[in-house]
């Protein structure tokens, strides 16, 4: 008996030795790509399944075409729209009209996550901002105390970074229903500052306070996750023309509202400047948005959008459930603010170590927040927050809240877990 | 059945037929005309029925066994369906991302804005855009069909640049060393023996087994990503591996003795020269179907 497992064991290296560089080809033709999927989704009928295993056991094409597919990740593992799995490359089309609709949200950001803990009042209403501000006026209202400090540089205002940004945008001002239909649907707003405007001092003139509707103005800008920003964004030198700066780009995206419909909306698109030799991508009509898109992609579960990894630090906004909703801004140093009043004023109500990235409201007053080696919090108050046990020390990338009780948090890894019992414990 | 392009006139089907499948494919949520889903799916039931067209009956279940909503879905953004696009951007990215990063990360870059393109359709025939979602005819998940185009095309990318590279210069460094002696003649009678039997019993065993044998020692997968191929279990996996190499094992002796003349253990040291002869490779033994 020993004797044969020592020969079993024997065969083995012998196997491993003599098959080393797999079968040598075959005669006949591979199989299309939707037959070597269903082949390995179970869904060909047996006959099928059998006339199609013999050329797979001696082609080599096809073993390496289903190594390769075997350690693909699951698509079930992956967090839709999860940002750090999301190239710049992807729709090469909408960078090009999506750059500039970058500085609209990089504004609205930079002006918050300057003054974090402080109450801020502005001096102009957001409707002026997006809508009302002369697009002929070099430089808009400035906030007080911040003229005293900063050069008055002229910079486009918001309004014209908005009009210039995004047609898109400027089209959907006007569609109040769409706004509110935004508006009531609870979902995680994702933000970053745009290391092109916060590099420059003068930048910080145009930030304006967070406001949800503001956002939702520009679609492209509400849903997309943008370009990273540098850590310390203050008193950075001007390194940077401003988005809106950029005809080409600005041409480009004007162009190409104009096109044929080639790829979907800005959902997840990560927008970044053209760098020399990215024409190469393949051009793609840009899409153009849609009621209908905007809905769905609100309505959808993958209402969390994790900020991005790994490339410096990044605020995330969380837009509670509900008709007046709460605002919670995930700061990179693992503090959250609270706003009652869309963004007006923000009070600090956590601060920790580790980093935040990612929060989803079920209800009004609830929201879950995730961020790295294994950082859950949770809030059901709306204001103070309390750490929720997590088992592992992974990263945590996005987090979809069903209650105070159930959320399902997504790993770095690709694993999911979920809570039933807010936290007590967790299953994968 | 494959390597054939012919594809004979699809059966008719049913005008409530179409109706039913476009119902439950939801194709209405995309602006798919009826006339259109019609199209996909007469051109699935082609391509999946080329030799023979298929009966009123096989044709509906066939029909009724497909991915409809995907093949709705591929069918509209074929034909430039704005919230089908949308949708497909949305929930079909970070999949697809995911899977072209395991070509590696430059490659997998490409590859992924190759298929992008091709999937927007970059060329005319006839004047009529051409998508790849033409292509997906809805036998297997569209998540799924994406995996195995980008498998493919990395594969057949991989094997591309392996032809160009140059063959080493005899004398340079990678090149087996050539012994300086002649290999005793009793060896290398050995080390044939035990190739010619370990090659006529692999060649015995059913296609899936060896299938099996490939993915796991000439693929090295892990005993999980062989089941995620072959619709088993990681333990089900585990035990046929261990019941092929008790099966080969036995066979192999079986003719070493019979057809060699060998003892056991001539048999045993048969074995243990293959396994260290850096010369001994099955896959040049076993012969393409």
């Amino acid at each position: 008996m020993a004797r044969d497992r020592d020969r079993d064991a024997e065969m083995d290296r012998l196997l491993r030795a003599a098959m080393s560089d797999g079968p040598a080809g075959s005669a006949d033709a591979c199989p299309a790509a939707d037959e070597l999927s269903a082949y390995v989704e179970q869904t060909l009928a047996r006959p099928e399944r059998e006339a199609l295993e013999p050329h797979l056991a001696s082609c080599e094409r096809c073993q390496q075409a289903l190594a390769m597919m075997a350690t693909m990740p699951e698509p079930a593992a992956i967090p839709a729209n999860a940002p750090a799995r999301t190239p710049s490359w992807w729709l090469a089309g909408w960078r090009r009209w999506l750059v500039p609709a970058t500085a609209l949200a990089s504004a609205a950001i930079i002006y918050v996550a300057l003054k974090p803990a402080a109450v801020l009042q502005p001096n102009l209403s957001p409707d002026s901002i997006v809508a009302t501000a002369p697009a002929e006026s070099p430089t808009p209202p400035e906030a007080p105390g911040t003229s005293q400090l900063l050069p008055g540089k002229a910079v486009p205002s918001a309004a014209q970074l908005a009009e210039a940004a995004s047609p898109r945008a400027k089209r959907e001002e006007g569609n109040e229903e769409e706004k509110e239909a935004v508006n009531e649907t609870p979902r995680v707003l994702a933000r970053t500052r745009d290391k092109a405007v916060a590099d420059r001092p003068e930048a910080k003139l145009e930030a304006a306070p967070f406001r949800a509707d503001e956002a939702e103005a520009g679609q492209s800008a509400t849903l997309a996750p943008v370009p990273q920003l540098a850590a310390a964004p203050v008193a950075a030198p001007p390194s940077q023309p401003p988005p809106s700066a950029e005809p080409e780009a600005m041409a480009e995206a004007q162009a190409h509202t104009a096109q044929p419909r080639a790829a979907g909306g800005a959902l997840g698109v990560r927008p970044t400047r053209l760098k020399a030799g990215e024409a190469a991508a393949p051009r793609v009509a840009a899409p153009t948005g849609s009621k209908a898109a905007a809905d769905a992609a609100l309505a959808a579960p993958e209402q969390v959008v994790s900020t991005a990894r790994g490339e410096g630090s990044q605020a995330a906004i969380v837009k509670g459930a509900g008709a007046r909703p709460l605002l919670w801004r995930l700061d990179p140093g693992a503090r959250i603010f609270g706003s009652a009043d869309a963004g007006r004023t923000w009070q600090l109500q956590y601060t920790g170590a580790g980093r935040l990235v990612a929060g989803s409201s079920p209800s009004p007053e609830v929201c879950w927040v995730v961020g790295g080696r294994g950082l859950v919090l949770r809030t059901t108050d709306g204001r103070t927050w309390h750490a929720v046990p997590f088992p592992e020390r992974l990263d945590l990338v996005a987090v979809l809240a069903d209650s105070d009780r159930r959320a399902t948090v997504h790993a770095s890894d690709g694993r999911r877990f979920t809570t039933d019992d807010g936290g007590a414990t967790w299953r994968e | 059945m494959r390597g054939s392009r012919a594809s004979t006139a699809a059966a008719e089907i049913a005008p409530a037929l179409v109706r039913r499948l476009y119902d439950r494919a939801g194709a209405a949520r995309w602006g798919l005309a009826e006339a259109d889903f019609e199209a996909s799916l007469r051109r699935s039931l082609a391509h999946r029925f080329r030799e023979a067209p298929p009966s009123e009956r096989e044709a509906e279940e066939y029909l009724g066994g497909l991915h409809l909503a995907d093949l709705a879905l591929a069918g509209a953004c074929a034909r430039g369906s704005e919230p089908a696009w949308e949708h497909f951007v949305h929930d079909f990215r970070p999949a697809l991302l995911a899977a072209a990063s395991a070509a590696g990360p430059g490659a997998g870059r490409e590859l992924a804005d190759s298929l992008y393109a091709d999937l927007f359709g970059t060329e005319e025939r006839d004047g009529v855009r051409r998508s790849l979602f033409d292509y997906f005819h809805g036998r297997c998940s569209l998540n799924g069909w994406l995996r195995a185009v980008l498998a493919q095309r990395a594969v057949d990318r991989a094997r591309a640049s392996r032809r160009l590279e140059p063959l080493p210069e005899p004398g340079t460094p990678g090149e087996p060393s050539v012994p300086a002696q002649p290999p005793e003649v009793d060896r290398s009678r050995r080390l044939v023996a035990v190739r010619a039997a370990l090659a006529a019993a692999l060649q015995q065993l059913p296609a899936r087994d060896r299938l099996r044998l490939s993915l796991y020692y000439a693929r090295e997968l892990k005993l999980a990503a062989v089941g995620r191929v072959l619709g088993e279990s990681e333990a089900t996996v585990s035990r046929k591996l261990a019941r092929c190499r008790t099966g080969l094992r036995q066979e192999v002796e079986r003719r070493l003795r019979e057809r060699h003349g060998m003892n056991d253990t001539q048999v045993a040291d048969a074995f243990e020269l293959a396994r260290t002869d850096p010369a001994f490779d099955l896959a040049r033994a076993l012969p393409p179907e």
